[in-house]
């Protein structure tokens, strides 16, 4: 004797605070058969443990009551997202996303479409029964032209409300997803399809094959306002007529085409086609086995922590020139010295839109003692290398600070009282040295000459080397071009 | 070790420290380093990250693998932020430990991309619908954007909530020296409660329904008394306060303008010192008013006035009416700061110097 | 489970305080040997009756209903 009965669910549902044995769908629903089937093939794969639903909102809501698996109960329209989260979070679970008209085909169809399109490793099944019904049977994107719903009490005119949405034609215009059909349960034969097709969601998750969508023909008998039978022959004869049923894409039996199509073992064994370009490649990544080994070698210069010393006053800086003169980077020389010297140091670049119109500058504070406000009002030391910075800054510098500015900068406005000004030919040393990116060099050379940092010149020299860090061939270069530049403007 | 690194960055040394598995975010000017770090340095360590579509996105895959027991963060500004504030509603709805930085920027609207606190409301009361709050820490330097971030991580996964690293344009813009952490965190067991895709977890479920109006409020009281036992991991320091005649309180980048300003005044003999939360929420009420008491007070904050209401609010819960009713604030807003010489003038008027 | 001839027919089990009357499983039952009856369940619907014969366990009716537990079969 066999038994042919519900596997997979629990046996009573806690719903609002009484057991019951009855689903809270409407007589004649399609969910109810479709619940039923995802209940059956989870259980009938032996892969109850191993999953993790993940619920809408809609009228699927409730399956974490039914379904004997977890459940994680997602926003509406953001299942796709949270499934995204949950695969990616658990790649060895089955991930399973259930959405509705509205919560996958209107509020969370980028979500979905993404999920789609980046090959995300949950299946997720699509109830569509051309309307909201939880909300009260309002227009979907999934709307039949002419279908009369609450919001399309004259029916859908394209007119108006456009066409109904084709998922399954839609995502199946990506590349990644590795399975999307169409299935209903209108009667015997479409349910049994229906319950394979479920099942192939199923494989493909179990199997870490990729993203896999299968939306499936409801019958919403309430919201049509037809009894449960004349629901399905509409199901089967209007909506179908709209949305054909069928296999778009199952790339493992060569259904439509798709760029990844894994064959086993997951993610990472996952056959590639051949990237379109020549010359742009994924590139593998360097793997590290922890955050000491990773976070380990310094990026610049190799300094100890600051030590306070409150005898060291503090000396504010501000570097300003135009984009591409080195000026970010030499005020990170600058610290990085500070930084050697044992000093608390702080750099701070402008940023945003003024950065990519061109002008760049930015900031340094040295301190012996820890350093309060980042901002450089009024600097110790002002370094221009164009017009427009030295006219903006100028008169901002503190009494008794001094002012750097290239030889080619117009000097339109003095500085205020009790403020040296020296002009270097920064620009024009470096075109000399025949390096004319080095300009910023010439400056470093200029601060050390006129003893502007508080700074041992050796840390100075250190960290302009580190900055070259990148590019070995530039260290020494740079070491004599500095030095070059510092004979030339004691002799000057 | 200690490296000289742009406090965005900071931000994902702590995280990786802290035993994040997973980021999830879309750029946003000036949060995106965070976005490029985590780009670079989750895959290097074996973990992931994942580009969202958008900010709704992020936040709600977060929810997913939160809820499948991972710890994980995004970051954002401003209006990324707002559009995450449902998804956060959700997270301490089903009561899910995450970790999102704010890097506010100017605002309403598009606004520009400079500091500002303004989103204090939000990252400090929570911003979304209902019931809930978050564990909100205030970093104010690059230590603390990789001190306090793990920090945050610790909290979420204590409290089971979601937890903000609120910081500003400013801050996540400037490099300063981090020392990194010896040890990284464990990874927490969540096994309890979460949807693990194993045996042992098969009856997890993790919701933020409760159609029963009962049972609905229920679970509010629980939430709010979790939220009171948050109070025990409050978080502030001061600065030059115990003689002082005017505190300054002030959060964030604000108090290092306070710091200064303080250190300026000081040195005209006058005695004025610093007051800062460095958890926003809870707030630390009861050290404030130990600071407060008898004292005259001004805040500097880069918002309307958000932080001085809950300054004031935070005093008259402490039957300190008389401080709350003369708290002064000198502000900022629209992508400025506060400089140290208005501060000065500002202490010096209400010092009557 | 076990082999035929038990001795018992094959036959659908009826939970008809679950059953909500849809009659999806009427009119799919191939041998036509389900109804729904003319008395009232506890939700107040007509639910479904097996006629007492004709039944060939072939669970048609299990997979057309939309409720988990209002119907299973017993196949002889």
């Amino acid at each position: 004797m066999k038994t042919i009965e519900q596997k997979g669910m629990y046996q009573k549902f806690p719903r609002s605070g009484k057991d019951t044995r009855v689903t809270h769908y409407c007589a004649g629903c399609g969910h109810g058969i479709v619940n039923k089937l995802v209940a059956e093939c989870c259980a009938e794969m032996g892969l109850q443990d191993n999953t993790i639903f993940v619920d809408p909102v809609g009228c699927g809501v409730f399956t974490y009551y039914y379904w004997d698996a977890a459940h994680i109960s997602a926003a509406h329209g953001r299942a796709s997202a949270a499934a995204t989260g949950v695969c990616r979070a658990r790649p060895d679970a089955v991930t399973i996303a259930y959405q509705g008209d509205g919560d996958l085909g209107a509020i969370g169809f980028n979500n979905a479409f993404q999920a789609a399109s980046r090959g995300e490793k949950f299946g997720c099944i699509f109830i569509n029964n051309s309307l909201y019904g939880m909300t009260g049977g309002q227009m979907a994107p999934t709307t039949l032209e002419g279908e009369k719903t609450t919001t399309t009490p004259f029916g859908r005119d394209p007119a108006l409300t456009g066409h109904p949405l084709h998922v399954c034609e839609v995502f199946s215009q990506l590349q990644a997803p590795v399975y999307v059909a169409r299935v209903s349960v209108a009667d015997t034969k479409r349910i049994m399809q229906c319950k394979q097709a479920i099942k192939r969601l199923f494989e493909i998750q179990r199997d870490r094959k990729g993203y896999a969508l299968l939306e499936i023909l409801a019958p919403c008998p309430t919201n049509f306002g037809m009894n449960p039978l004349k629901a399905a022959e509409f199901c089967m004869n209007e909506m179908e007529a709209e949305f054909p049923l069928g296999v778009f894409r199952d790339a493992e039996k060569g259904v439509g085409g798709s760029r990844s199509c894994a064959t086993e073992g997951g993610a990472d064994a996952q056959e590639r086609v051949p990237p379109v370009s020549a010359t742009l490649a994924v590139k593998p990544v360097p793997r590290f086995s922890s955050c000491a080994e990773l976070f380990g070698v310094p990026d610049g210069v190799d300094a100890p922590p600051a030590v306070d010393d409150p005898s060291v006053p503090e000396r504010r800086f501000k570097f300003a020139g135009y984009g591409g003169q080195g000026i970010l980077s030499l005020g990170i020389c600058v610290a990085e010295a500070a930084r050697l010297q044992k000093r608390h140091t702080l750099w701070f670049p402008s940023y945003g839109p003024e950065q990519r119109g061109g002008s760049a500058s930015c900031s340094v504070v040295v301190s012996g003692m820890p350093i309060g406000s980042p901002t450089v009002e009024h600097p110790d030391v002002l370094v221009c290398m164009n017009q427009p910075s030295y006219e903006r800054f100028v008169g901002d510098v503190k009494r008794g600070g001094i002012v750097i500015v290239d030889s080619t900068v117009p000097i339109t406005k003095h500085p205020p009282e009790g403020v040296k000004l020296y002009q270097v030919p920064a620009i024009k040393m470096a075109e000399d040295f025949g390096v004319p990116k080095a300009a910023n060099t010439m400056m470093l050379a200029a601060l050390r000459a006129f003893k502007a940092t508080g700074l041992d010149d050796e840390h100075l020299e250190t960290a302009l080397c580190a900055s070259f860090k990148k590019k070995p061939q530039l260290v020494e270069k740079n070491r004599d071009l500095l030095h070059r530049a510092e004979a030339a403007l004691a002799g000057a | 070790m200690t490296k000289f690194v742009k406090s965005n960055e900071a931000v994902v040394m702590g995280a990786l420290y802290a035993g994040c598995d997973l980021y999830f975010g879309y750029p946003i000017t000036p949060a995106s380093e965070i976005a490029h770090g985590a780009a670079k340095w989750f895959p290097m360590l074996g973990r992931t990250f994942v580009q969202a579509e958008c900010e709704t996105a992020s936040v709600n895959m977060m929810f997913g693998a939160a809820g499948a027991g991972k710890l994980c963060m995004t970051a954002t500004s401003g209006p990324g932020f707002s559009l995450m504030q449902e998804g956060i509603s959700y997270l301490a709805g089903a009561e899910l430990p995450a970790v999102i930085v704010d890097i506010n920027r100017a605002g309403p609207g598009l606004g520009n991309v400079y500091p500002e606190q303004s989103d204090y409301t939000p990252a400090v009361k929570g911003g979304g619908h209902g019931n809930y709050q978050t564990f909100t820490l205030a970093p104010a330097s690059a230590q603390e954007m990789c001190d306090l971030t793990i920090k945050a991580f610790q909290m979420a996964a204590k409290w089971r909530t979601p937890a903000v690293v609120f910081a500003d344009g400013l801050q996540g813009q400037m490099m300063e020296n981090v020392t990194l952490p010896d040890e990284e965190l464990p990874r927490p067991d969540f096994s309890d409660w979460a949807a693990q895709g194993e045996a042992k977890t098969r009856q997890n479920l993790v919701k933020s329904i409760f159609l029963d109006a009962a049972a609905q409020e229920v679970f509010n009281d629980h939430l709010q008394r979790k939220y009171e036992d948050m109070a025990a991991d409050a978080m502030a320091e001061t600065y030059l306060a115990a003689d002082a005649e005017l505190v300054i309180v002030a959060f964030g980048i604000a108090s290092r303008v306070a710091r200064t300003t303080a250190e300026t005044l000081r040195r005209k003999g006058l005695k004025v010192g610093v007051f800062r939360p460095i958890s926003l929420n809870p707030f630390p009420r009861e050290r404030l008013a130990a600071a407060a008491k008898g004292r005259k007070i001004m805040t500097i904050e880069l918002d309307a006035g958000q932080f001085a209401d809950d300054v004031r609010l935070n005093l008259a819960k402490s039957g300190l009416g008389a401080e709350a009713a003369n708290v002064m604030m000198i502000h900022r807003m629209g992508g400025q700061v506060v400089t140290v010489d208005d501060a000065v003038k500002a202490a010096k008027m209400i010092l009557g110097k | 489970m076990s082999e035929e001839g038990n001795g018992v027919a094959s036959h659908p089990e009826i939970e008809e305080d679950s059953c909500k009357g849809c009659g999806r499983c009427v009119a799919a039952c191939p041998r036509k040997c389900l109804e729904l009856k003319s008395t009232l369940n506890k939700m107040g619907v007509k639910p479904v009756g097996y006629v007492g014969e004709g039944c060939i366990g072939c669970g048609i009716c299990f997979y057309n209903c939309p409720e988990p537990y209002a119907l299973r079969v017993v196949k002889s």
